[in-house]
């Protein structure tokens, strides 16, 4: 008798899971550790960004609007630091459109593409500062 | 058949994938400014605050006890309040101090029924906003120390107070009354200010009418020695249920509202309800009113997670949200204001009055962004913009925060909403200094221009630890002046 426990499946699917299931615990690994990790640097300077293109000053904009409150000039807060933490900007646009965890989801409605590029490019300017 | 090796990839990466989706903030410690120790006494240097570049920063006087106000009088002379009261239910005694030439402090006035919240001077006396033990009040105080009360009764006796004030170009005085608890239900975190065992029958009172839509709330009983449990609606005493379609009479004065008087305490007038805590009240340059206002906490019976403290721009007639919205957002809006692992606190009234505007900053949640000034001197620089004074987080108490929130002294454009930071502590990380092991920065509380608008002085409230409850340090509180040394 045949159950669907051992039905043959097609030659190669076994190392094909196990790679898929990898790559997905090594994924989420990342996510955990770069959302979760402590700190690595301290604080950016007082200056205002000064001679920043424009999309840096709409980020700049969006972000006081949309989420200075939880992390205040991007460090924690309520909510984790960005700019002191390992998050990649993928996962931070991840976490903004799927609201992941305590963080409330915002849709395009709320921030479009156009506003959330352009956050992230803030983003970018106080890491490099 | 599973080859063990798969299943001893597959469960781990389960258990990531579900901590990833609840993500970090359940599992973290709360990292409250407050959340430290403290050993007396205080000491400062400026050298530990940073400022942007051709800034300083002075001490002016140290040693004060729980300092919310400064003002100056006709002749330029400084002027400190100390409130006489601190969370943590602290009483000592409210006073108007007067700081002479030689460092020495000249006691003006004192009385009986803190806290003074704030201070303001116009026309040859200061007024003064305060009081809880037995109302809120506006008093007027002469120089030579005569003290006249121009209002009082005023619905103070709960979580927040009666806040301001401050002299319009109109020549009334504004002043805010903050409301009775976080979010319009008294329940067992009101015990814990210490309030509710004073006046059980306490509670929020609306300036016009509103509707309930009969929500109640169980909680813990802490008037009753059985332990047992009650259940309370909104704009209602503790203990008291409400009904759907009820009504709640309007009434002046009222909570959670910005009201004016004549100088001369009569005429009082609604300008703004539908705010929380309104504690700075400034005009700008351009005669508009902006008002700081402290949002709510994640305690009591309705708790509410993640709304920023907000700085508006106060229209007269304007209804700004509270006990229903944070800012223009509903607090039906789930995901925003959810607490997690708990309900989402919904509406508590059937009609709402309108929509609020948007405000003109979300500052910091839990920063607890108070006093505020513009900068109206090319002397001093940033012309129209807000400086705000940020007492900094109360967690855990009102909620958790995975690092320090405000300390510092910040300056918003009100054109953009843009917040930087003006006046923080210099060190790898943020909070006040009692936490970082500096000399710099505890509890701004208010923040003034002189009367050139020269220089910017700053009130620190000093130490509050926060264990259980707020522990202030009387005698650590400071005043701060910030000049500009690359005068143009």
């Amino acid at each position: 008798m045949t159950t669907s426990r051992s039905r043959p499946r097609p030659a190669g699917f076994g190392r094909l899971a196990v790679r898929m299931t990898a790559l997905t615990a090594l994924t989420a690994a990342l996510a955990l550790v770069a959302a979760c990790a402590p700190a690595f640097r301290g604080p950016p300077p007082l200056e205002a960004l000064v001679g920043t293109d424009a999309q840096v000053v709409l980020g700049e904009r969006v972000f006081a609007a949309a989420c200075h409150g939880c992390h205040p000039n991007a460090l924690a807060g309520l909510g984790p630091g960005i700019i002191d933490s390992r998050r990649p900007n993928w996962l931070i646009r991840l976490q903004v459109r799927t609201g992941l965890g305590a963080m409330p989801a915002f849709s395009t409605a709320e921030l479009d593409d156009v506003e959330l590029d352009a956050v992230l490019a803030y983003l970018d300017a106080l890491r490099e500062r | 058949m599973r080859a063990p090796h798969e299943r001893l990839i597959l469960v781990p990466a389960l258990i990531l994938a579900l901590l990833t989706l609840a993500g970090c903030f359940p599992f973290l410690p709360s990292q409250g400014g407050g959340q430290t120790a403290f050993e007396g006494p205080r000491t400062v240097d400026p050298s530990d605050v940073a400022l942007p570049a051709g800034y300083a920063i002075e001490v002016v006087a140290t040693g004060l006890t729980f300092p919310t106000g400064v003002a100056f009088d006709a002749e330029g002379r400084v002027h400190v309040l100390e409130a006489g009261y601190s969370y943590g239910e602290v009483v000592t005694t409210p006073r108007l101090l007067r700081l002479e030439d030689d460092g020495a402090a000249t006691v003006v006035a004192s009385g009986e029924n803190p806290p003074w919240n704030g201070v303001a001077y116009a026309d040859g006396a200061f007024y003064v906003a305060g009081g809880t033990l037995v109302g809120g009040e506006i008093l007027r105080i002469e120089p030579g120390g005569t003290v006249t009360t121009l209002i009082d009764d005023l619905p103070s006796l709960g979580d927040h107070h009666t806040n301001g004030p401050a002299i319009g170009p109109d020549g009334w005085l504004y002043f805010g009354q903050g409301t009775a608890t976080n979010s319009g239900v008294v329940g067992i975190d009101n015990a814990g200010f210490g309030w509710l065992l004073r006046y059980p029958d306490f509670h929020d009172v609306p300036c016009e009418d509103v509707t309930l839509v009969g929500r109640n709330f169980r909680s813990a009983d802490p008037l009753s020695e059985d332990a047992g449990e009650v259940v309370t609606g909104a704009f209602v005493p503790f203990g008291t249920p409400t009904e759907a379609g009820q009504v709640i009479r309007g009434t002046l004065p009222c909570t959670g509202a910005v009201m004016r008087i004549r100088t001369d305490g009569s005429g009082l007038e609604l300008v703004a309800w539908g705010l929380r805590n309104p504690f700075g009240l400034a005009f700008s340059p351009t005669d508009e009113l902006f008002v700081t206002d402290n949002q709510y906490d994640l305690r009591g019976s309705r708790p509410v997670f993640g709304s920023a403290d907000l700085l508006w721009r106060v229209t007269p007639g304007g209804w700004y949200g509270w006990p229903d919205f944070h800012a223009d957002r509903p607090l039906t809006d789930a995901d925003f204001f959810r607490p997690p692992g708990e309900p989402a606190p919904g509406f508590v009234l059937q009609v709402h009055p309108g929509v609020p505007p948007a405000p003109v900053a979300r500052l910091g949640v839990h920063s607890s962004s108070n006093g505020l000034d513009f900068s109206a001197s090319e002397v001093f620089g940033h012309v129209g913009e807000a400086f705000i004074a940020q007492f900094g987080d109360l967690a855990p108490v009102a909620g958790k925060v995975l690092g320090p929130v405000g300390f510092k002294v910040i300056r918003v454009d009100p054109a953009t909403g843009v917040m930087r930071d003006f006046a923080v502590n210099r060190a790898p990380e943020r909070g006040p200094a009692s936490r970082l092991g500096t000399r710099g920065l505890e509890r701004p509380v208010a923040v003034r221009f002189d009367p050139d608008g020269s220089a910017l002085y700053v009130v620190d409230f000093g130490v509050v630890t926060v264990g259980d409850a707020p522990e202030p340090r009387p005698e650590t509180g400071v005043l701060w002046r910030i000049v500009r040394r690359d005068q143009p």
